[in-house]
């Protein structure tokens, strides 16, 4: 074996381990892009009879997932391109501001948004991971910079509510907002994120029923708000109780998060 | 050399097999005849019946379908659907019953297992030839309840705050009408069923 004939044998194994390298990151063995948060306990906003639940522990995305990223997803998932999508997974404005089915036409840092909930649910479960619930995404949520719990800290909530108010402010890439207590990014002030069970949120009062409430939600009397004085964590829970499944929205994407076995 | 070389490729065209599943699925769907894009039959999970036996819902493709979901040791709302349904099925003429299905699909799988759906169905004096309770995976329940912004939250170990809806299916699986509440007036569901048949023939 001559000296060339080697080192071409020496490249194609270092190409070989590093794209193995890459292919367990991609399934998931080793998550470069996920941070791990610790469980614990807390009183969601609105759960049952304002009972504390249990987050163990799991991993979630740093970032939102990004329009670079999703258009990746569609490369080998044709059916979920802009125009394959079938009506009942994804409404007409799915991926409303993407030029066509194969170039955004934006930025590809932004984080990706016009995509319903079984477009960013496969999107996770292909990558080996899964949505994360609204009892994760609060308790990671409920985090400022330095502490992991700052729904009492009123300057939080404030900062929190005047995002909200703004008139969509799109056009921000991914990682243009604060950096929370975990070292996750983005929670607040970037987009709206999909949760894995958004269609659990039962409000009390929003049925329509000229019968009343009782008829509409059974059980739904238990449900009242933990705390009232947290009014962005009750703005997200009555965003996400206005959402359906196919919904497309300019400021609602999502992240992933991954259980740990 | 060469062949060394040639393993070496070979080998990392099998490391790039990532997430291809999916491209097979396309395939699949389009040797079946294509259901319309709003079919609920385009969610193509398994769900197992009181009997046992496996189904997928696009084999109620033709029929009319009436369905709602619920659990077993429901107590209060999910008694009442079911008999509002039953009165369904009691004012439809005859001759176009035989074109409608009931379905139940059960929110508790932990718990619903078909002994206990079969041991419902008897309770009811379903007649099985029309009716069906089926149970599936969670992630299936959740898929189906998605399509039918069914909401739902497991409250305690045995019981559930949720919706209560009845929805009725085209012969194709499209979400037809939907009917809110419970004890409600159900003149609104037996006309779209009645057109539906009326579309059918």
């Amino acid at each position: 074996m001559d000296n060339k004939q080697s080192n071409m044998i020496m490249r194609i194994v270092a190409i070989a381990i590093l794209t193995c390298i890459v292919q367990l990151s991609v399934n998931g063995q080793i998550d470069a892009g996920m941070i791990k948060i610790t469980g614990g306990k807390f009183i969601p906003l609105f759960g049952s009879d304002k009972k504390e639940v249990i987050v163990n522990d799991f991993y979630l995305d740093k970032f939102p997932v990004t329009v670079g990223e999703y258009l990746a997803f569609t490369e080998t998932h044709g059916e979920y391109k802009k125009t394959k999508i079938k009506r009942l997974f994804a409404e007409g404005s799915y991926l409303y501001n993407w030029k066509n089915d194969s170039i955004p036409g934006v930025s590809l840092k932004l984080p990706v948004t016009y995509v319903s909930w079984f477009a960013a649910k496969e999107y996770c479960e292909c990558q080996g991971k899964v949505l994360p619930t609204v009892d994760e995404w609060e308790y990671v949520g409920m985090a400022d910079e330095l502490k992991p719990d700052a729904r009492k800290d009123s300057l939080f909530t404030k900062k929190i509510l005047s995002w909200y108010e703004k008139t969509s402010d799109t056009g921000k890439p991914i990682g243009s907002t604060f950096k929370n207590y975990w070292g996750i990014y983005d929670m607040h002030g970037l987009t709206w994120e999909w949760t894995l069970d958004f269609n659990s949120v039962i409000i009390a009062g929003e049925g329509r029923n000229k019968q009343g409430d009782k008829n509409i939600f059974c059980g739904g009397g238990s449900y009242d708000a933990s705390d009232l004085s947290d009014y962005a964590a009750f703005m997200r829970y009555a965003f996400r109780s206005s959402l359906k499944a196919n919904y497309t929205l300019k400021n609602l994407g999502f992240r992933c998060a991954k259980p740990i076995k | 050399m060469k062949i060394k070389f040639g393993i070496t490729i070979i080998i990392c065209a099998f490391i790039f097999q990532a997430c291809k599943n999916n491209v097979e699925e396309i395939s699949e769907v389009k040797e079946s005849v294509l259901l319309p894009d709003m079919s609920i039959y385009n969610l193509s999970g398994e769900w197992l019946t009181q009997d046992s036996s496996t189904i997928k819902l696009e084999s109620y493709r033709g029929d009319i379908v009436v369905v709602a979901l619920m659990y077993a040791s429901c107590k209060a709302a999910c008694p009442k659907i079911i008999s509002d349904m039953i009165n369904i099925e009691k004012n439809i003429k005859p001759e176009e019953l035989q074109k409608v299905k009931f379905i139940l699909i059960s929110i508790d799988p932990q718990n619903d297992t078909p002994l206990v759906l079969k041991k419902t169905a008897t309770e009811y004096q379903m007649d099985l030839t029309r009716w069906t309770l089926i149970t599936g995976t969670e992630s299936n329940v959740r898929d189906i309840a998605a399509v039918l912004s069914f909401k739902y939250k497991k409250s305690t170990p045995t019981d559930f705050v949720h919706s209560n809806i009845i929805s009725v299916l085209d012969m194709d699986g499209a979400l037809a009408y939907q009917q809110s509440g419970i004890e409600s007036d159900n003149t609104q569901t037996l006309n779209m069923i009645h057109t539906l048949i009326a579309q059918k023939n």
